[in-house]
C-alpha cells in the first residue's frame, strides 16, 4: 500500500505554512485554497524542491524530509512525479523527447525511452505529435504530455499544481473529463492543487481546504457541503451538484428535469454527475428572448444575502442555488415564492463521468 | 509564452537622437573609406603582414571564445544561481577587464604569468613553457579581456531564465549536470550565443594588453590591431587598408548574427 | 610645446628653468610619439616649438610649411638594456642572434627600430627577437620586468629608469645615432617666446640638462 504520510512545516516570505495531509493508494486528494493560501508550496515540499522546516514528510513508509533527523531526499530520488503549473515542458525538445527526459535521466537508453515514450503518446492519443515542439501543442495536448511526462517514471505519488488553470474556459470543460479520464488509469497516490472547486470536486476524491498557511477542513464533497466551517468554504460549497443519464447532448436529471449540456464526445454517455456554479444561472422576471436551450420557470424558494450577493434557492423542476448581484436582485424584486424565469448555457454546466 | 509582435511607433523625438547615434559612429567609417588608397589595395592586401596578422587575428579570437565559453558560462552560472559571502565582490572583479585599461591588463597579466610572474615563474621554471611572446599569450590576453562580455551576458540570460523547468526536471530525475547540460544550457542558449558573438567581437579588436603581454611580432603575435597601429607610423594608407580588411571580416560575422541573437 | 617623448624629463626641467626666467609665462609640454606629434601638427594643433626624435619627421612639418627651419640640438646612442644582475649574461650584440635567450627590439616603423637594425646590421648580427615592440618604453618595461633577456633601447631611456636595468654599450665602431631637432611652428602665438625657448635648449645650461639626461652635444 503506497501512502503519503506528511506534517509539513515551513516558512518563506509571508508564508507560514502548518500542515498535515496524506494520501493512500489509488486516492486522489484535493487542495483548495485561495491564491496565497501556500498551496504550490506544499507541492513543492512534497516534490522535495523546498525542504521543510519541521515535521516530517514519508513516503511508502520512506521518509523523505525530517529536519529533526536531517533527512533529506533531493528531488531526483524521489519518486514522486509533478505535473506543474503551465506544465513546463522542455521548450526545446519534442513530445517524445519530454516524455523520455525522465526515463533518460534514469539511465534507460535512448532507444528504450523513445519506444516507452511513443507508447505514452499513443495512449494519450498523441501520436502523431511525437516530434512536436510543446510550442505547437495546445493547451489540452500540452497537459497530457506533462501528464505523460510525470507518469512515464511511474512514480509512487502524483502531483498536480493547477493543471487546468493554464486553459482558457472553453476548452477546460473538454480537458477537466478528458484528465480525469486518464488520472483513473494511475495506481498511486494523487494530490491536486487548486483553486477551483469544480476541478477539486471533479478529479478528486477528498478535499483538504487550506487558507493561509493552515488547513481549514477535509472531508468528502459531501461532508464539507454539509458543513462550510469557514467564509471561503461556504463561498465554494456553493456550487450545484446534480446527478442524471447523459443521452446526447441532454441530461436526464435524478430527480426530474433535463439540461443541455456541451458534454464532449470523451464523457460516455450513461450515469454523470454535474456541476454548475450558482453565478452561471441567470435570472428574469420575463422569459428571455433568444434562444439558451436551458430555460425553466422556476420558484424562489428562499434567499440569503451575502455582503453584496444574493444566494437564491430556486425550486421547481430543477433545484438550484443562483447567485445574483444585491442590485439584480432588488430590480428584479426576488422575494419568496416568487416566479421567476431562470437559464444557463450549455457550456456552463460541467460534465462527468460518475 | 510567446508574445504578439506589434507594430512600434517611435515617439518622434527619438528619431532624431537615434540618427545622431548612428552618424557619430558611422561617419567616420565614411572618412577611413573616402582616405581607402582603392588603387592601392590589392598589392596592400597581399602584403604577408596583413595576411599574416588576420590570420592570427581570426584564430586568437576564436580560441578566446572557446576558452571563455569553457570558464564563463560555469562562472556565470555560479554567479546567476548560488549565493556565498563575497559574490558582490566576485561579479565586480570579474567586471573589472571591462573597465580596465588594456594595457594596465595586459602588465598584470605580464606579472601573473610572465617568466618572473606569480604564477609564470614556477611553471616557467619547471617546464619550460612561456605565455609572453607566443599565440598563447595573444589568446590570453584576448581571453582576460573580453571574458567579461560572455559573463555578463549569461549571467543576465540565466538571471532572467525560468527556473521551473530545472525544477521540473529535477523531479523527472535528472541529476544536476543532467539539467545544467540539457535544460539550463539550452534555455541560456540565446544569451550564451549573444555573449559569445560580443566575446569574440572585443578580443578580435583587442590591442593594449595583447601587445604589453604577449609583444608583437610578426606572424607570431600581431594580430590585426597590432599592425594597424603599427602601420599608422609609417605607412598610412597601409593602415587603412588594415583597418578594412578588419572591419570587413567583423561586419561579416556581426551583421548575420546580431541579427539574430543581440536583441 | 611639443616634443618627442624620450625628451620628457630633460624638457620639464627646462621649461622650469625657462618659467623662472620669463616671468609671467607658463609653458605648456605635451609630449608624444614623434609621428604622432607630426601628425597633429600637421592637422593644426596649436604649437609653438616642435622637438622631434629625428630628421625625418622634422621634415615632413618643414616640407608642409609648418615650421621654418630647424636645428639639431642633441643626439642619443642606442645601449644594450638588460634586467638588473643580467641574469642572461648578455654581453654584446652576438647575443641577439641567439634563439634561446629572450631578444626584444623595437618595430621597425619606429625610430628605435629603424635604429637598431642599423646597428646589429653594422655589427653583421641576424637577430632573432621575440617581440618588435611599438615604442620604446614598452620594450624597456619588459626588459625591466626580466620578461626579455635584452633590448636596443637608447641610452636616455636606460638612464630614466634607473636601477630597474642595466646599460651594455655598443662597440665604438659602431656608429648609430637618432639626431633630436628642434624648430618654431610657423604659426606660433608668441615666436619671442618660442626662439628664446629653443635659444634655451642650444645654451650651456639647456645642454648641461640634456647630458644628464644621457643625450650627446650635437
Amino acid at each position: 500500500m503506497s501512502t503519503l504520510d506528511a506534517a509539513i512545516r515551513l516558512r518563506l516570505g509571508d508564508l507560514d505554512l502548518d500542515v498535515a495531509l496524506g494520501a493512500d493508494t489509488g486516492e486522489a486528494v484535493a487542495i483548495l485554497g485561495p491564491n496565497g493560501a501556500g498551496k504550490t508550496t506544499i507541492v513543492r515540499a512534497l516534490a522535495g524542491l523546498v525542504p521543510i522546516d519541521g515535521g516530517c514528510i514519508t513516503l511508502d513508509g520512506a521518509v523523505l524530509d525530517r529536519p529533526d533527523s536531517a533527512t533529506f531526499v533531493p528531488s531526483e530520488r524521489r519518486p514522486i512525479g509533478v505535473v506543474f503549473q503551465d506544465y513546463l515542458l522542455f521548450p526545446r525538445m519534442s513530445a517524445r523527447d519530454n516524455i523520455a527526459f525522465g526515463l533518460r535521466s534514469r539511465g534507460i537508453d535512448k532507444a528504450a525511452a523513445h519506444e516507452q515514450a511513443d507508447a505514452w503518446l499513443d495512449r494519450f492519443g498523441l501520436a502523431e505529435h511525437a516530434r512536436s515542439r510543446p510550442s505547437a501543442l495546445s493547451g489540452g495536448q500540452a497537459q497530457r504530455v506533462a501528464l505523460a511526462r510525470a507518469l512515464a517514471t511511474n512514480p509512487k505519488l502524483l502531483l498536480l499544481d493547477e493543471p487546468l488553470a493554464a486553459l482558457d474556459a472553453s476548452t477546460r470543460v473538454h480537458v477537466r473529463a478528458e484528465l480525469r479520464r486518464h488520472l483513473t488509469t494511475f495506481e498511486g497516490a494523487r494530490i491536486l492543487i487548486t483553486h477551483d472547486p469544480i476541478d477539486a470536486l471533479i478529479l478528486a476524491d477528498r478535499l483538504v481546504i487550506v487558507e493561509d498557511g493552515r488547513i481549514t477542513q477535509t472531508g468528502t464533497a459531501a461532508d464539507i457541503t454539509s458543513r462550510p466551517a469557514t467564509r471561503y468554504v461556504a463561498d465554494l460549497v456553493g456550487i450545484n451538484l446534480l446527478h442524471g443519464r447523459l443521452d446526447g447532448s441532454t441530461v436526464h436529471l435524478a430527480d426530474g428535469g433535463e439540461l443541455t449540456v456541451a458534454a464532449d464526445d470523451d464523457v460516455p454517455r450513461g450515469d454523470v454527475a454535474l456541476a454548475i456554479r450558482p453565478q452561471a444561472i441567470a435570472l428574469y422576471a420575463e422569459r428571455p428572448d433568444g434562444s439558451p436551450r436551458n430555460v425553466w420557470a422556476a420558484t424562489v424558494a428562499d434567499l440569503e444575502a451575502d455582503r453584496d450577493r444574493i444566494r437564491v434557492r430556486l425550486s421547481g423542476p430543477i433545484s438550484l442555488t443562483a447567485e445574483v448581484t444585491a442590485t439584480a436582485a432588488h430590480t428584479l424584486d426576488l422575494r419568496p415564492g416568487q416566479q421567476v424565469w431562470a437559464s444557463i448555457k450549455a457550456v456552463d454546466v460541467s460534465v462527468y463521468e460518475r | 509564452m510567446r508574445r504578439r509582435r506589434t507594430r512600434n511607433r517611435a515617439p518622434w523625438v527619438l528619431l532624431p537622437l537615434a540618427a545622431v547615434g548612428v552618424a557619430f559612429i558611422v561617419l567616420p567609417l565614411v572618412a577611413l573609406l573616402q582616405r581607402t588608397p582603392w588603387g592601392d589595395l590589392g598589392r596592400l592586401l597581399g602584403d604577408p603582414v596583413v595576411t599574416d596578422a588576420l590570420r592570427l587575428s581570426l584564430v586568437s579570437a576564436l580560441v578566446a571564445t572557446v576558452l571563455s565559453l569553457l570558464v564563463g558560462v560555469p562562472l556565470a552560472w555560479v554567479l546567476a544561481r548560488t549565493d556565498f559571502p563575497g559574490r558582490a565582490v566576485v561579479r565586480a572583479l570579474v567586471t573589472l577587464p571591462m573597465v580596465l585599461p588594456p594595457v594596465v591588463g595586459g602588465a598584470a597579466l605580464l606579472f601573473a604569468f610572465g617568466r618572473r610572474g606569480l604564477l609564470g615563474e614556477p611553471i616557467y621554471d619547471g617546464t619550460g613553457f612561456l605565455l609572453p611572446f607566443s599565440l598563447w599569450g595573444v589568446i590570453a590576453a584576448n581571453t582576460f579581456v573580453a571574458m567579461p562580455f560572455l559573463v555578463i551576458t549569461v549571467e543576465a540570460g540565466l538571471r532572467s531564465a525560468d527556473e521551473r523547468y530545472e525544477d521540473a526536471a529535477a523531479t523527472l530525475g535528472a541529476s544536476r549536470w543532467t539539467i545544467f547540460r540539457r535544460i539550463t544550457v539550452p534555455n541560456a542558449m540565446p544569451a550564451v550565443l549573444a555573449g559569445a558573438v560580443l566575446c569574440w567581437a572585443r578580443a578580435l579588436g583587442e590591442f593594449g594588453a595583447t601587445v604589453t603581454f604577449a609583444g608583437n611580432l610578426q606572424g607570431r603575435t600581431q594580430t590585426m590591431p597590432l599592425a594597424v597601429f603599427l602601420a599608422l607610423e609609417s605607412d598610412r594608407d597601409a593602415a587603412i587598408a588594415l583597418s578594412l580588411v578588419l572591419i570587413a571580416v567583423s561586419l561579416a560575422v556581426l551583421i548575420p548574427l546580431r541579427d539574430r541573437w543581440l536583441r | 610645446m611639443f616634443a618627442a617623448a624620450s625628451l620628457s624629463d630633460a624638457f620639464t626641467e627646462l621649461a622650469q628653468a625657462f618659467e623662472a626666467a620669463h616671468e609671467g609665462t607658463s609653458v605648456e609640454l605635451s609630449f608624444a610619439g614623434s609621428s604622432s606629434l607630426r601628425e597633429q601638427i600637421l592637422a593644426g594643433a596649436p604649437a609653438d616649438v616642435f622637438a622631434s626624435a629625428n630628421v625625418a619627421n622634422m621634415d615632413e612639418v618643414i616640407e608642409a610649411g609648418e615650421v621654418g627651419s630647424a636645428t639639431v640640438f642633441a643626439t642619443n646612442r642606442l645601449q644594450i638594456a638588460v634586467p638588473a644582475g643580467n641574469p642572461a649574461a648578455v654581453d654584446g650584440l652576438a647575443d641577439f642572434a641567439d634563439p634561446d635567450l629572450l631578444i626584444g627590439l623595437c618595430a621597425e616603423e619606429v625610430p628605435c627600430g629603424v635604429l637598431g637594425r642599423q646597428a646589429l646590421d653594422a655589427a653583421g648580427v641576424t637577430p632573432s627577437p621575440d617581440t618588435a615592440e611599438p615604442d620604446v618604453r614598452a620594450l624597456l618595461t619588459k626588459v625591466e620586468a626580466g620578461e626579455l633577456d635584452a633590448g636596443l633601447v637608447y641610452v636616455t631611456d636606460v638612464l630614466a629608469a634607473g636601477g630597474g636595468v642595466q646599460g651594455i654599450d655598443l662597440p665604438a665602431e659602431i656608429d648609430v645615432s637618432t639626431s633630436y631637432t628642434i624648430g618654431t611652428v610657423t604659426g606660433s602665438g608668441d615666436a619671442d617666446l618660442a626662439a628664446a625657448f629653443v635659444e634655451l635648449v642650444r645654451s650651456d645650461e639647456g645642454q648641461a640638462v640634456l647630458e644628464r639626461a644621457g643625450f650627446e652635444r650635437a
